[in-house]
């Protein structure tokens, strides 16, 4: 079935500063689309332009020419614009920026309040958020004493909460011990494949991009590629000259290769590798 | 005579009320000049106040750090007088950036030392050339950039004073891939070129491994291990157990391991293709 398009961007370009007399663009002529339960990564260098396509997707900044739509409605349109926030949830850069309550549960109940639901209601979301970032014992604890790991779920609970439809995360696990960077992953997979929420995750760890539906790659406020992991991070070159890398497991077949061992291109899982490797043994 | 030594040394937050936590408990360790040491372990298990008391910032509530064999905290003086020799950047650039301008940001340490205003303009370029922040950023505030930006020009501030020990919180957080590289790269020149002694904090097993010349583990406060890489990473069992984990390429020759292919350790990508292309040919297999 043809899933429909849940965000849009049209054209859009955008500018932080539109009164300079040549104003540097933090977006060029972005046109893409994220369809209805997709999950998609965004990857780019420093400064080319991920956060700022996050707080577009929401309508936090509005485009300085183009367009952007979430399910429909154009983000300009100020009737929209409370639909738009609630379809759309964003957990920022850094979660200290995000939690504003000095009570883990009375954080999580912010967003709800605001949308104004019943009490019994946004206990009910609350109760249910915290328990699918797995924070349900520290409820009660006060926010500034979490740990990094603790704040970046309390802050996903915070959106989950308020029932989206589609979430950005942006580099959500970029001060994440390694197994809290597994766990962290590991819930926003499960709200896209068991809740269905469309996923719109940043990062600079190439190894998480390497499970994408698809990826969209920014380079100096510009799309240079987009398409399914294995298309992308087959352009090596081109990765390099963004910024970017291939994931370590590709990154160790490639350095096979050049040690002159006729190891096959595209492979990006560890188990392929284990796969490529074991077949290689049995070939010699 | 260890460059710095650190004995016995607590801190706790929130003492006389209900949570009250120890976050580093009787820490003891010393570094010899010119070495890389890295810090691992999980998220709130100490890393940041235990930096925080080598540079002067945080008093230790006992236990002593001697930078050259002189208690750092034995007054104002000596403590002001550690805090340009050990340079330390912050996990978050937002607590460490403040200024108008980047440019100002940068000369800020600098400036304090007392130096000439060719020497500060010099500094403050080389800086930010070095950690690869873009130049015509340098007229914008810091709070104006973006998150990778930010940290670029944190590491750069800290760079500019030329500390004769580098202290640096989660240096390639937020960073991309390429600097990330350029950070690792700049910290060995920066060894190289000035016989600097550099701690980093890092989430990166990959990283540590790359980089340290010694690793030091924490665990809930505590110093649990501390060895070369070879040593730390060759207890997989036991960093899994405190949320920590061995680099990817090692990762991936245990689990050929377990397949019944006899490879020798490896924990660096260079190493890992190595030992993988060997394991091909030995036995006249390739
Ligand atoms: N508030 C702001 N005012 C002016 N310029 C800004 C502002 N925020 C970001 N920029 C600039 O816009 C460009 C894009 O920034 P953005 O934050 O979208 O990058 P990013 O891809 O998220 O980078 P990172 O990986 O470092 O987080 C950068 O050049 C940045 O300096
Ligand atoms: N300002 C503070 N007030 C109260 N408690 C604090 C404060 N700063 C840190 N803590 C607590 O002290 C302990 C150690 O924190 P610290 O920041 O040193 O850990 P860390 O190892 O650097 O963690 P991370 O990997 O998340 O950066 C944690 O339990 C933390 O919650
Ligand atoms: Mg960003
Ligand atoms: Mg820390």
């Amino acid at each position: 079935m043809e899933q429909k398009d849940l965000i849009s961007f049209q054209n859009v370009y955008y500018a932080y500063e539109e009164e300079a007399e040549e104003p540097a663009y933090a977006l060029k002529n972005v046109t893409f689309s994220v369809k209805e339960g997709e999950f998609l990564f965004i990857l780019g260098h420093n400064g080319s332009g991920k956060s700022t396509v996050a707080k577009l997707a929401n309508g936090l900044l509005l485009p300085t020419s183009g367009v952007v739509t979430v399910d429909g409605a154009d983000t300009k349109d100020e009737n929209a614009q409370m639909d738009v926030r609630k379809k759309v949830g964003v957990v920022f850069q850094n979660p200290d920026n995000q939690i504003v309550a000095s009570i883990v549960e009375e954080d999580v109940a912010f967003g709800p309040e605001n949308l104004c639901l019943p009490r019994e209601e946004i206990r009910a979301r609350v109760d249910e958020a915290l328990r699918s970032v797995d924070m349900t014992e520290k409820r009660h604890a006060e926010t500034y004493r979490l740990s990094g790991g603790q704040k970046q779920r309390v802050a996903i609970a915070g959106v989950i909460a308020m029932r989206p439809k589609c979430i950005v995360f942006d580099e959500p696990t970029a001060m994440l011990d390694p197994k809290g960077r597994r766990a962290v992953l590991h819930t926003i997979r499960d709200l896209n494949t068991r809740f269905g929420i469309t996923v719109i995750l940043i990062t600079h760890f190439m190894e998480e991009a390497a499970q994408a539906d698809r990826i969209l790659v920014l380079n100096d406020a510009e799309i240079a590629l987009e398409g399914r992991p294995r298309e992308v991070f087959s352009e090596y070159e081109l990765l390099l000259s963004c910024g970017l890398e291939l994931p370590d497991t590709a990154k160790l077949g490639k350095a096979l290769q050049e040690s002159g061992v006729p190891f096959p291109d595209g492979i990006l899982s560890p188990d392929e590798f284990l796969e490529a490797y074991m077949r290689l043994r049995k070939d010699h | 005579m260890p460059l710095l030594e650190v004995q016995n040394i607590s801190f706790g937050y929130g003492h006389h009320t209900p949570f009250e936590v120890q976050a580093v408990k009787d820490i003891s360790f010393a570094i010899e000049k010119g070495e890389c040491v890295a810090v691992i372990g999980h998220t709130g298990s100490g890393k940041s106040t235990l930096m925080q008391m080598l540079n002067g910032l945080l008093k230790p509530e006992s236990g002593q750090v001697l930078l050259n064999g002189e208690n750092i905290y034995q007054n104002k003086k000596t403590a002001a007088k550690a805090r340009f020799q050990v340079g330390l950047c912050f996990q978050y650039p937002e607590y460490q950036l403040f200024a108008e301008t980047c440019a100002e940001d940068i000369a800020f340490g600098p400036k304090n030392m007392g130096l000439s205003p060719e020497e500060i303009r010099k500094r403050v370029l080389l800086a930010s050339e070095i950690v690869g922040l873009p130049a015509d950023k340098l007229d914008v505030s810091p709070f104006d950039l973006s998150g990778g930006q930010k940290r670029r020009c944190a590491i750069a501030g800290v760079i500019a004073m030329q500390p004769e020990i580098l202290i640096l919180d989660e240096p390639t957080a937020g960073l991309d891939p390429a600097g990330r590289e350029e950070i690792l790269s700049m910290i060995g020149r920066y060894r190289k070129d000035r016989g600097a002694t550099v701690l980093i904090v890092t989430h990166s097993m990959e990283t540590a491994a790359a980089i340290a010349d010694r690793i030091l583990v924490m665990n809930g406060g505590r110093l649990v291990l501390s060895g070369s890489p070879e040593e730390i990473f060759s207890e997989s069992e036991a960093l899994l157990e405190m949320g920590l984990d061995i680099p990817s390429f090692a990762r991936i020759i245990l689990a050929l391991r377990s397949r019944g292919v006899e490879l020798p350790s490896a924990y660096t990508l260079k190493d890992a293709a190595r030992v993988l292309s060997d394991g091909l040919r030995g036995g006249g297999r390739l």
